[in-house]
């Protein structure tokens, strides 16, 4: 009979000692659900991509260019003459460790080469060995290595299991940005042309038709119309936003995300209603209806080229300064990079002054562009709006702070602000898993694509893990973030770890909460269509209340 | 209540040997801090893991347990096991392995100790219902992970479905109006 074998020899294959190889000799595996796929040939070609070419991650052979070792070295030399940071980050690193536990990716694999300390490395290794004097002589024993094409191969995997976030650059003594170096990774792979479809797909898009998916202006157009029906829908008011008009004060431009997805599109709905209610003198474009910048994922030149169409807009329709929706990415490109990508500004525009409060937008001065949570949290800092967070009493929120706005620009007591007045039950998550230590939604920078789930998942089991201590303390039902891939990446995140949170952004909430002029009374249901729990009271009710308490008086 | 006296009695070193049981998957690299880290939102997979077992470990040796706390720590491992890239054997799999901890480390001397028949008879008896408490467990686990691997498909569709919705919405208009201007020409 034949010998069955045992549970613990079914289960025997597990380490029972620290592997025999160094890590430098462990290759990256590639296992579907771990790797985003990669970009179509022609889509590459037509955004300039010279070295564009089919491959697939799981074959042995990636076709790369016969001269691929002279492009990456050259790749490299360039970036670390071009980027001071670089050639910094490169030669800093004590190892310390510090990092290593911060990343969200980390913790949800623990996969070593995960621990930012060791993703920077992959890169660092390289260096040493075509850079320094130590690794030139004294190879594997200065940390250095020669470039091969399982090289190659672990760069891709790993600069695909970063979402930038940068919450290890936050605790790196040094300060190193494993983001940059990421980016930078990916800008060499690039070269080499390996790209990722997720990616290079809706950056071929935005930069033909100016949005991620390639809508064109009429069809983009009637989309943001069925948004205005469902407004009009719950609040009776009909909305008729202007489109590429010129000479109004504002050109507002939000992720198109908000336009075409779930729960976007409530976000969007809220903005529309806001600017409605404040009378604020402002345009949409269908040339620059992309705020996100996929082209940030790919590099800074593709970054810079994306970008330019929210200045070459601005000065188009001579406008005053731009208004930017929520959003992440958008924000790190924006504040970080904008200025000198693509500035000075256009003539036309000018330090941005809220028309209905009067304050002048300092931190604003060199982009002209205004973050539209600063922009509301001076709204309701200086009562212009008139709001009922009673219309949100069936929601009990959390706020996850989104990487880039939070981390990168320091917006964390604006949309408090703002979700304090529009709500009445709000819940912090637990220290150091917010602010500034916030965890990433764990596929970022391009990795929300479906093909790696099970990636996410595992990436995004850090922040899905705080939003469920509140829920199961506090009953919190709602994730609030004021980035757009966010509320595409967390809704499958909560509904995997946290059955039951929902995901929304802020001005979905704003939206609700706001009383309109001439709006239908009583509202009855949220942005969603669904009933409110608590419904506006009657108007003569109210009325009649009001006469009460005046008569109590 | 010779067996379970001793697998209470000794239920923090026979837990730990369990967990490094389920931390055996992960490269060993990283165990040692899955291991050490005690803050439950910077070492989600180590907290998670070692509360739920510590709550199946009683369960399965009869404590007496809310049943519903038994299925969350339950779903909870499985939860986290189905999305680490292992094959189901090695994600569900150590909940059998808590068998053979312990026939090896209690049962086996705990058997040649007792000659009396008596006390030999309730060792045995312990030990079964302990047993197939566990495969009791072991099975549940089996449709949760299959539930979870679900999930993440479902995830993904609902995704595709969520990312376009309005463009959806636009299309399905275009072509109902398309077919009520095709059937007024005709």
């Amino acid at each position: 009979m034949a010998k069955m074998p045992t549970s613990n020899q079914l289960l025997a294959e597990t380490p029972a000692s620290f592997p025999d190889k160094g890590w430098m000799d462990i290759k990256a595996e590639f296992i579907p659900g771990r790797y985003p796929y990669p970009a179509k040939a022609e889509t590459m070609e037509k955004m300039g991509f010279v070295n564009a070419h089919t491959w697939a991650p799981e074959e042995e052979d990636w076709n790369l260019p016969e001269n691929w070792e002279e492009i990456l070295y050259n790749g490299l030399k360039e970036r670390l003459e071009k980027h001071r940071s670089l050639k910094v980050f490169m030669d800093t690193c004590v190892r310390c460790g510090a990092c290593a536990d911060k990343c969200h990716f980390f913790l949800g694999t623990n996969d070593p080469k995960n621990m930012p300390v060791l993703r920077a490395e992959l890169l660092r290794s390289i260096y040493r060995k075509d850079f320094t004097f130590a690794g030139k002589i004294l190879g594997k024993v200065a940390g250095a290595r020669s470039v091969n094409k399982d090289v190659v191969k672990e760069l891709f995997s790993y600069a695909y299991q970063c979402t930038e976030c940068r919450r290890c650059s936050l605790f790196c003594p040094y300060g190193i940005d494993t983001a940059e170096i990421t980016a930078i990774v990916r800008e060499l792979l690039y070269e080499l042309g390996l790209g990722i479809n997720w990616v290079m797909e809706p950056v071929a898009n935005c930069n033909r038709t100016g949005n991620h998916l390639g809508i064109q202006p009429h069809a983009f157009k009637e989309i943001v119309e069925f948004l205005c029906d469902d407004i009009e829908t719950v609040t009776g008011i009909r909305i008729n936003p202007p489109f590429n008009e010129k000479g109004h004060e504002v050109l507002f431009i939000t992720p198109s995300g908000d336009v075409f997805a779930d729960p976007g599109i409530y976000t969007f709905m809220g903005y529309l209603m806001l600017f409605h209610e404040i009378g604020l003198d402002y345009t949409l474009s269908t040339y620059a209806s992309e705020g996100g910048n996929f082209g940030s994922f790919v590099s800074f030149d593709m970054a810079k080229k994306l970008n330019a169409k929210m200045y070459h807009e601005a000065e188009r329709l001579g406008v005053k300064w731009i208004l930017g929706g929520e959003c992440g990415h958008m924000w790190r490109v924006i504040n970080q990079y904008m200025a000198t990508y693509n500035g000075p500004t256009p003539p036309n525009m000018v330090t941005p002054v809220s028309p209905i409060t009067g304050t002048v937008f300092e931190n604003a001065k060199a982009t002209k562009m205004v973050h539209i949570v600063e922009f509301t949290a001076d709204l309701i800092k200086h009562n212009k709006l008139n709001l009922r967070p009673e219309r949100n009493d069936h929601l009990i929120t959390t706020w996850h702070d989104s990487c880039n706005p939070s981390r990168a620009m320091g917006c964390f007591e604006e949309p408090r602000s703002i979700l304090k007045a529009v709500c009445n039950n709000f819940y912090e998550m637990p220290e150091h898993t917010i602010r500034e230590e916030t965890f990433c939604c764990g596929a970022g920078s391009g990795l929300n694509s479906e093909e790696v789930m099970n990636l996410r998942m595992r990436g995004g089991l850090p922040r899905a893990n705080a939003v469920r201590w509140v829920a199961d303390h506090n009953d919190v039902n709602r994730l609030v973030c004021m980035c757009a891939l966010d509320r595409a990446i967390l809704p499958p995140l909560m509904n995997y770890w946290v059955p039951g949170v929902d995901v929304s952004g802020l001005h979905e909430l704003v939206g609700n909460a706001l009383i309109m002029k001439d709006e239908q009374q009583p509202r009855t249901m949220d942005l969603r269509q669904e009933d409110l729990e608590f419904p506006d009271p009657e108007p003569e009710e109210e009325a009649g209340e009001e006469q009460e308490n005046g008569g109590e008086e | 209540m010779f067996f379970l006296d001793t697998v209470k009695q000794n239920k923090t070193v026979l837990l730990q040997k369990w967990v490094d049981k389920y931390y055996a998957a992960y490269p060993l690299g990283s165990t040692g801090f899955i291991r050490t880290s005690t803050d439950r939102f910077q070492n989600p997979i180590g907290i998670i893991t070692q509360t739920s077992l510590n709550v199946l470990y009683d369960a399965a040796i009869g404590e007496d347990i809310e049943l519903s706390d038994v299925h969350k720590a339950l779903a909870e491992l499985v939860q986290l096991r189905a999305v680490q890239e292992m094959p189901p054997s090695r994600a569900v799999g150590p909940m059998a392995q808590l068998k053979s901890l312990f026939k090896e480390e209690v049962f086996d001397s705990l058997v040649k100790e007792n000659k009396d028949p008596k006390i030999f008879q309730e060792i045995f008896e312990e030990f079964f219902t302990v047993e197939a408490r566990i495969d009791g467990l072991l099975l549940l686990s089996l449709d949760l992970y299959e539930a979870d691997r679900e999930k993440v498909f479902n995830l993904r569709v609902e995704e595709i479905h969520r990312s376009q919705s309005q463009v959806v919405r636009w299309a399905k208009l275009r072509e109902e109006k398309m077919s009520t201007n095709n059937n007024s020409e005709e």
